[in-house]
């Protein structure tokens, strides 16, 4: 039976010790630099670009944690890398900046890049001195990847790249992209021919324009590729590989906590409203909430031994993004329904408008809820 | 190993049929005999007194596997009355859990019940009666005897959530087992229920929950002794995914899963059975926060959910 496979993959898992330990420190830094913070400011966290804030992360040796020591990393695993990232979300700090160098950039130039590019880029990522984005999307080419039409055509000194990426968060204060893009074939061979480059993003014939959100934030951009050159060493693992790249890539970008704590700072509002106002129906909610949370960070903790078992839970990491990011949705959505005429919190009145304003995108970013639940249709055998 | 050797059983002498004889009043003596024949009753009594001093954790797969199997036995609920009241529940006897419940699963086989009698657990032979509103061999009402031992310490009604939890993991996974195999089976419209993308998706959300119901119970069962916080998370989370995974699974299966006939009304009102009892989800839920406002304002949303893990871990 197939449930029972992906059951497995969610085998419950403790941290082990070693990667606990991290936690006091980490939280008494986040205490002493973000004291004073308002609510609504923390609720960007992931999205807010700072790069002091990375830098100042960076001297601790928290920037690339997982980055083996001899690139410039702390060699630590991706349980040491939970533990800090869900401090840095608990608390709300804005890591933007070095977020998807982080999270996925760096592991994937480890399992994919050449000893040049891991020498060159890894301990760059881990000084928090050059910030990378995900270009992946295109115009035409949204949930349907495979369709990507920006191409890089080989060349005697390298390639030529020309086409477009769009919804690139922070392209516009980005050093490097990596780009999932066609080096053969045409759309009708969808996987094949696809591979993975790095970009520089300040080479010539890059044009980069931000695209403002509904929540009125600049965070992502249009990036338009005209006449790009690429020198040879810019494609990353195999040409023609870069399917199979990029599905690894997602495992790194769906399985972390950032997909269930996004609103968890309303929770903490909830409970300070509750402390002023008892309200039963609010202790059911927030009760409700909270064991949703904790059972998704069990799955997360699950999935995080996965990883530190080396494997790319690629189906537990979409099931996992799936239920956290509806939480995450739902949060701010019974808030609102239980705002109390009494009692207007304006951080609350602040932070839910916010959450409220961003949230759709939860389900959208990262690929869509419809998609994750297709991979999982797929992996139980339901699909061909 | 024990874990394999209680699958193979209850494959070989559980499931629907052994639960709808069970239902019709049959009391499924052979299957009772076979769990205490093979020690499985006494897998948490101490070493000391003779048992295997098994914990939680262990005990959490066979829990699993007897609501996946439709167990018509409040067999993990024995496996608890004997840890807590080693020697005491006589050879070869099941007993449940009585805390505060509208209804009690499986009291109509059970002859004895752990009940609470002010702050201590008390083992008791039980009269069941009353109702039995899903056909489940369930009591409304329960009389007890007289004390056959007297215990204090554990959390019953923990302990209750817990198991139920894990029941309903089961359960879910049962269900979803017989919707596998009707969606690949049936055809519509000239091809499998599978091929449609609104199946699919239904599927998958169906697989979401056995996942987190699952998860949801494995937090209870994660220390050495069944805890009030951990043990809420999984009643509130469990139970809505038997909600959520019931809804789903009927409406693929269509007209076919709503007769008494199908297997899948086994699995379903159980699952709605299990949601009752010990009370809804939105009791425990003010439960879990009644302990997240104790927990105080200092700490993050984050933070409390961990700590709730850590006591589950006992550290
Ligand atoms: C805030 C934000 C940040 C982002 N950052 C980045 C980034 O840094 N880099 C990057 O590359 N991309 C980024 N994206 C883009 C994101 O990955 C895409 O939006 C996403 O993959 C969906 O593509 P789309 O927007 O084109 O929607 P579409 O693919 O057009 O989908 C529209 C709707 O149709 C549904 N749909 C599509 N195909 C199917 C199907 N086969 N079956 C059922 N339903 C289907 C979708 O689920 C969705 O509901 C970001 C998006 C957002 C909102």
């Amino acid at each position: 039976m197939a449930l029972a496979n992906l059951l497995a993959s969610f085998a419950p898992a403790c941290i082990p010790p070693e990667a606990e330990a991290l936690r006091a420190e980490v939280k008494a830094f986040l205490g002493r630099t973000l004291a004073g913070r308002p609510a609504a400011e923390r609720a960007r966290t992931w999205t807010a670009f700072d790069p002091e804030f990375s830098r100042a992360l960076a001297a601790r040796g928290w920037v690339g944690l997982s980055i083996p020591r001899e690139y410039g990393g702390a060699g630590l695993g991706p349980f040491h890398r939970f533990v800090l990232v869900e401090e840095l979300l608990a608390a709300g700090a804005p890591v933007a900046a070095h977020w998807i160098a982080d999270r996925q950039s760096a592991p994937l130039l480890l399992r994919f890049g050449t000893e040049e590019q891991k020498r060159r880029f890894l301990p760059a990522i881990a000084k928090a001195q050059l910030f990378f984005c995900i270009g992946m999307s295109e115009p035409g080419a949204g949930s349907d990847l495979a369709a990507v039409a920006t191409r890089a055509e080989r060349r005697p000194d390298g390639w030529r790249l020309d086409g477009r990426k769009i919804w690139t968060t922070w392209a516009h204060r980005c050093h490097w992209m990596i780009a999932l893009v066609r080096t053969s074939g045409g759309s009708e061979d969808r996987q094949r021919g696809l591979s993975q480059f790095l970009i520089d993003l300040s080479a010539p014939g890059v044009t980069i324009r931000p695209i403002r959100l509904v929540t009125g934030d600049e965070e992502f951009s249009e990036v338009t590729f005209d006449d790009v050159h690429l020198p040879p060493e810019a494609l990353v693992g195999r040409e023609g590989e870069g399917w199979a790249q990029v599905t690894a890539e997602l495992a790194f970008e769906r399985a972390g906590p950032e997909r269930l704590y996004s609103s968890a700072i309303l929770l903490d509002l909830l409970a300070a409203a509750l402390t002023r106002r008892p309200d039963p129906a609010g202790e059911e909610l927030l009760g409700r909430l909270l064991a949703d949370l904790a059972t998704l960070r069990a799955m997360a903790v699950a999935v995080t031994a996965r990883l530190a078992a080396g494997e790319a839970p690629v189906t537990a990491a979409a099931v996992l993004k799936d239920l956290g990011t509806r939480l995450e949705q739902e949060i701010p959505r019974a808030v609102a329904a239980r705002l109390d005429p009494e009692d207007t919190d304006p951080e609350l009145v602040q932070t839910l408008a916010f959450l409220l304003q961003l949230s759709p995108a939860f389900t959208i970013r990262g690929g869509t809820s419809e998609i994750l639940r297709g991979m999982a249709a797929r992996a139980l055998g339901l699909r061909g | 190993m024990i874990e394999e050797a209680f699958e193979r059983l209850l494959a070989r002498e559980a499931g629907p049929a052994a639960a709808r004889a069970a239902e019709a009043g049959d009391p499924p003596s052979d299957l009772a005999r076979a769990l205490v024949q093979a020690g499985f009753l006494d897998l948490m009594v101490p070493a000391a007194a003779g048992g295997a001093g098994l914990a939680p954790p262990d005990l959490l797969p066979l829990a699993l596997a007897a609501g996946r199997h439709l167990l018509p036995l409040p067999f993990a609920e024995t496996v608890v009355a004997r840890a807590w009241f080693p020697g005491a529940l006589p050879a070869g006897q099941f007993a449940v859990l009585a805390a505060p419940s509208p209804l009690v699963p499986l009291a109509r086989i059970a002859r004895h019940a752990v009940v609470r009698q002010g702050d201590t657990l008390a083992l008791v032979p039980i009269e069941a009666g009353g109702a039995d509103p899903f056909r489940t061999r369930a009591a409304t009402v329960l009389e007890p005897g007289a004390p056959l031992a007297k215990v204090h310490g554990p959390d019953l009604e923990a302990a209750a959530a817990a198991l139920t939890a894990a029941r309903i993991a089961g359960l879910i996974e049962g269900a979803f087992a017989l919707a596998q195999a009707h969606v690949t089976a049936r055809r519509q419209f000239g091809r499998l229920l599978a091929g449609f993308q609104a199946i699919q998706q239904h599927m998958a959300r169906a697989a979401a929950e056995a996942v987190a119901a699952r998860a949801a119970a494995a937090l209870a069962f994660q220390g050495p002794d069944f805890t009030l916080g951990p043990a809420a998370v999984a009643k509130v989370r469990a139970g809505q995914a038997a909600a959520a995974a019931a809804a789903i699974l009927h409406q693929v299966h269509g007209a076919i899963g709503m007769t008494d006939e199908y297997d899948l009304g086994l699995f379903t009102r159980r699952l709605q059975e299990s949601r009752l009892a010990f009370g809804g989800e939105a009791v425990w839920a003010r439960r879990l926060a009644e302990r997240r406002l104790a927990f105080g304002g200092a700490g993050h949303a984050a933070d409390f959910v961990r700590q709730l893990g850590e006591d589950a871990h006992g550290g």
